[in-house]
């Protein structure tokens, strides 16, 4: 479906719907939020009954999102010594490479059978379906690097995570997208750069980004865009098929492993409809991790584990930061949008949109690293942390845009438009108002109930069964603790297991964690949106020891 | 993958639609009863809080698993005989009643110790105790003459003397005192040797009270003398038919400050006056008229007579009391008179909105609060309640414990009598003092004070055991 992907410049009754579905997330927020507020003053009797169902419905969905995290945890780990390159190159001849893990399996570990059985599968269904995977030599990954203010010793880990990939960087073509705005040291430090690796890769480009070009915001989306259009020159130059071309979207501070592109070629290759597919890896924050304070660390851990969780979803899983697509489906799009912030989950639904909804995300079983924003001061990092959820959250400026294209479109089955702008919704009203309930509401009825509501059984038995609740959720919590240190990178420091146990400590200031820097940024984003403002692309400062 | 995640989802759905409306019934005190008549009963619960917590729970004879504080949920609707134990306390029992879905609540339980901690906080032969009400201080002393004043300061146990005994007033004979509620200033009315009247005024807030003579600021004796504790430097005087206003820095007297009234007020820096003609208006301390509050004067004629004054108390939410000078309690809400005559002093629960209220022979709760309790179709105004009418000559009441508690001197004997809004009352004898002597009680501390009939001292009393932290010397 042709649409314009923006909420700017629409006219008309377009313009009408597109500010009420701008205001309808933040008002939603706000009526939940206050409207139990004042209810639990009010009505307390009423409020109480409310706040035992929600907390039921959490508990469970908690209990639900845990039991997904544990199977995606142990996913993720029976892949972590997986050759994926060996997997590449087998999956070319499907039916031998069958056979050959067959025998390979027998015997083989617990862990190395089932990731066997997981592959065998994938190629088994492609055979199925008669579907050729590309040949592995034919294909080529595009990778671009948004530069802004980083400077190399940002930028130059990254680079070099690529250059050591299994997969050959001589089939890598990386463009470091600099932003004509970047001060002398950050383009010193690109040039440099492109001197020391240009040999590497099959060529690393430096595309500089015009600032204020007609059209565009001061966006990740425009940079990136045009290092994408001038990638498409350089392969079309050489008569390289975009059909063959994977591209990666990553954040300057991204550092893959050395078997990501390898996997991700896999997962393009065995894909069923590779061309209309993103592949989302899973975004991990190690780069820096014991380099800044407890809350953001715990913070990001929480974010990994998100996206751990949501990658058993796929049908409803949206790209998220540093994350891989089909250069060919990029070009169809029209590339990234160049007026909107939050260009990593807008590039998704631009796709799902323009191809009437015959687009998916396919999760990647790997991860990608990148930095925790931090400052030299505890507090400073605490409002870098806000305004970078704040940013997050302000993927709500999705919402009114992918109504009105689900609208406007006749092509995708009812169902699934409203199964996504209600998962779309409730995403974000949940985000900004959970905490709000879990922390602060939960508790209003019980001290401003007056006294009628004191002499009623509910008055007594409401805070046992909250707390009974809470307690039972503690097993989300405990669940938590235990894979982050799984996850946690090992790595030569002093003290490590007085580290360790500092860092299960800290889990302990969820409540204000998800209160201050995470529904209060979204909140904060919704209200925005919902009053018109617009908010500025902010790059996060990034900082290691 | 999507298929487990859709098992595992509609699972969680169906727990859910399972789950909330069971866990939603029992939250309400329904619960399963398979041998009861029915399946489903509806109960209530006991919920019990005393001080000092840790008393063993029986209900109905048999000893429960609780300890206070304690919830006894899952009750049938009905009555249960309710029992507290613990050591060195005198058990505690009562019949309570438990209705389907509500909450009998005792949360200010107060246990009588087998023998209360007693101590003596200062010695001497003392024959009078003067309390400033809403402090932290009492005056003893062992005679009328000022030199004879100790004060006392309750919660950090100090004492000094009000007046050295070279002070020039040391020698005058006290007539009256007058003091203003939670402020710690008072004003002696006092007389020399040579027979000369003087008005002294005292900050015992200040590290060492030292008497300002104000009496050019007195024409005339005044019958009422008035002042908040936040504003001390403007004090009014209420003579026959006048008000007047002292303005204590300035050393300045403005007289006539109102005239022709007979009811004076001070509250929130506003003056309550009466006219003669009983309608009533407040004005701020610049005279400036602050609004008519009665000014049908038909109304105010049939509410409070056409002569006698009226001491105006503002109270709270828009309520006003007025005390007559035969001791006749009114207010600005229906029926407007409670008490015809004989109030001998009232005191204060704001948050519940309630006074306290005594007479010589009965104490009573005037209730003001307004929420109303059930379908009423009646206009439910204030209600008294008398809660002690066996009394012979009670002098002083006070709220204790939360006003859960109403500790009263009736004569030469102190009670504590716990206030249960489901039927019982109980009544403790808490000690004797000394004959033509008061007492006080602080909340802070939860100790009562009060002059030893054996010996004279200044004594406390515990009444809440555990809050004054107090060692126990003697024992009564």
């Amino acid at each position: 479906m042709k649409f314009n992907f923006t909420g700017h410049g629409v006219k008309g009754g377009g313009k009408i719907l597109q500010r009420f579905l701008e205001i309808l997330p933040g008002l939603t927020s706000w009526t939940i939020i206050l409207g139990m507020f004042i209810l639990s003053l009010i009505e307390p009797v009423v409020a109480a009954v409310m706040i035992i169902a929600f907390l039921i419905y959490w508990f469970l969905k908690l209990l639900y999102l845990t039991i997904f995290l544990i199977i995606s945890y142990f996913r993720l780990s029976i892949e972590k010594d997986t050759d994926w390159m060996k997997r590449a190159r087998g999956a070319n001849a499907p039916e031998a490479f069958i056979k050959d893990l067959k025998n390979t399996s027998n015997g083989a570990p617990f862990r190395k059978r089932l990731s066997d059985y997981f592959c065998r599968r994938r190629l088994e269904f492609l055979m199925k379906k008669r579907i050729a995977p590309p040949p592995l030599d034919d294909l080529y990954h595009l990778v671009i690097i948004p530069v802004a203010k980083e400077t190399s010793d940002i930028v130059e880990p990254g680079l070099r995570s690529i250059a050591g990939s299994t997969f050959p960087p001589g089939k890598i073509l990386v463009i470091l997208a600099l932003e004509e705005r970047a001060n002398d040291d950050v383009k010193k430090g690109v040039l440099d750069m492109r001197s020391k690796y240009k040999k590497t890769f099959l060529d690393l480009m430096v595309n500089v980004h015009k600032d204020g070009v007609r059209g565009e915001a001061r966006v990740k989306g425009a940079n990136t865009s045009a290092a994408a259009k001038t990638a498409a020159k350089y392969f079309k130059e050489r008569s390289v098929p975009f059909e063959n071309v994977i591209v990666s979207c990553f954040d300057s501070d991204t550092v893959v492993n050395p078997q990501y592109f390898a996997c991700l070629a896999y997962s393009f290759m065995t894909s069923a409809e590779r061309t209309r597919s993103s592949f989302q890896p899973i975004p991990v924050y190690y780069n820096n991790i014991w380099d800044v304070p407890g809350f953001a660390r715990v913070l990001e851990t929480g974010s990994s584990f998100f996206q751990l969780i949501e990658a058993t979803n796929p049908e409803q899983l949206v790209t998220f930061s540093s994350h891989s697509m089909s250069f060919s489906a990029l070009v169809d799009v029209g590339y990234w949008p160049v007026d909107m912030i939050s260009d990593d989950s807008a590039i998704f639904w631009k796709s799902y949109v323009c191809f009437d909804g015959n687009y998916r995300v396919v999760p990647m079983y790997t991860t990608v690293s990148m930095d925790i924003v931090a400052a030299n001061i505890w507090w400073k990092t605490i409002i870098n942390e806000y305004k970078q959820k704040r940013r997050w959250a302000w993927g709500v400026e999705n919402f009114p845009i992918v109504v009105r294209a689900f609208l406007k479109d006749r092509k995708m089955s009812l169902f699934n438009k409203m199964r996504l702008v209600f998962k779309m919704l409730e995403g974000h009203i949940s985000w900004a108002t959970w905490a709000f309930l879990l922390t602060v509401i939960v508790w209003i009825p019980s001290l401003f109930g007056g006294r009628h509501f004191q002499e009623t059984v509910l008055y007594y038995s409401a805070p046992r069964i909250n707390a009974v609740i809470f307690n039972l959720a503690s097993f989300s919590l405990i669940t938590s603790i235990i894979l982050s240190m799984c996850l946690l990178p090992r790595q030569k420091m002093r003290h490590p297991f007085l580290k360790r146990i500092v860092f299960a400590l800290q889990w302990l200031l969820i409540p204000l964690i998800i209160l201050f820097l995470s529904a209060i940024p979204a909140l904060d984003a919704q209200t925005r949106l919902m009053l018109g403002k617009r908010l500025e692309f902010w790059v996060a400062p990034k900082k290691r020891d | 993958m999507l298929i487990l995640r859709r098992i595992v989802f509609c699972g969680f759905v169906f727990l859910y639609i399972i789950l909330c409306p069971l866990v939603v019934l029992y939250a309400f005190g329904y619960i399963f009863k398979p041998q009861g008549e029915e399946l489903v009963v509806k109960t209530g619960i006991i919920h019990l809080s005393t001080a000092p917590a840790g008393a063993a729970v029986y209900v109905n004879g048999k000893v429960t698993q609780n300890k206070t504080p304690a919830m006894l949920d899952k009750l049938t609707p009905g009555s249960y005989v309710v029992r507290l134990a613990l050591e060195g306390y005198e058990v505690w029992s009562d019949t309570l009643p438990v209705k389907a879905g509500e909450a009998t609540t005792l949360d200010k339980i107060l246990l009588t110790p087998n023998k209360r901690g007693v101590e003596s906080v200062l010695v001497g032969n003392f024959d009078n105790l003067v309390y400033l009400n809403g402090t932290r201080f009492l005056l003893v002393s062992a005679g009328a003459a000022l030199r004879n004043y100790i004060v006392y300061e309750c919660a950090e146990k100090k004492d000094t003397m009000l007046v050295s005994a070279a002070d020039k007033y040391a020698d005058c004979e006290t007539l009256s005192v007058f003091t203003a509620r939670e402020s710690g200033a008072l004003l002696f009315s006092v007389r020399s040797d040579e027979a000369k009247n003087f008005f002294l005024w005292f900050d015992l807030c200040q590290k060492k009270p030292v008497p300002s003579n104000i009496t050019n600021l007195f024409p005339e004796e005044p019958r009422w003398v008035m002042w908040e504790a936040s504003d001390q430097e403007n004090i009014f005087t209420f003579q026959t038919n006048s008000i007047n206003r002292l303005d204590l820095g300035a050393k300045a007297l403005y007289p006539a400050f109102a005239r022709n009234v007979r009811g004076l007020g001070v509250a929130g820096r506003l003056v309550y006056v009466m006219a003669s003609d009983g309608t009533l208006s407040a004005m701020n301390y610049e005279k400036r008229d602050a609004g008519k509050l009665l000014d049908d004067k038909k109304l105010a004629d049939s509410i409070f007579g056409p002569s006698g004054d009226f001491r105006v108390i503002p109270f709270s939410k828009g309520v006003i009391l007025f005390i007559s000078e035969n001791g006749g309690l009114l207010a600005n809400r229906l029926p407007y008179k409670f008490v015809e005559e004989g109030v001998g002093g009232i005191g204060f629960d704001f948050p519940r909105e309630r006074i306290l209220l005594w007479q010589v022979d009965k104490v009573g709760v005037l209730d003001f609060s307004t929420e109303v309790t059930g379908a009423v179709s009646f206009e439910q105004g204030p209600r008294l309640d008398w809660i002690f009418t066996d009394g012979k000559n009670i002098k002083e009441a006070f709220w204790v414990y939360g006003a859960s508690h109403v500790l009263f001197q009736d004569g030469d004997e102190v009670y504590l009598l716990g206030l249960c809004q489901y039927g019982g009352s109980h009544l403790h004898h808490v000690v004797t003092v000394k004959k033509k002597t008061g007492i006080f009680y602080l909340e802070e501390t939860g100790l009562m004070y009060y002059i030893d009939r054996l010996n004279g001292n200044l004594a406390s009393i515990e009444i809440i055991p555990g809050r004054s932290g107090a060692p126990e010397e003697d024992e009564v």
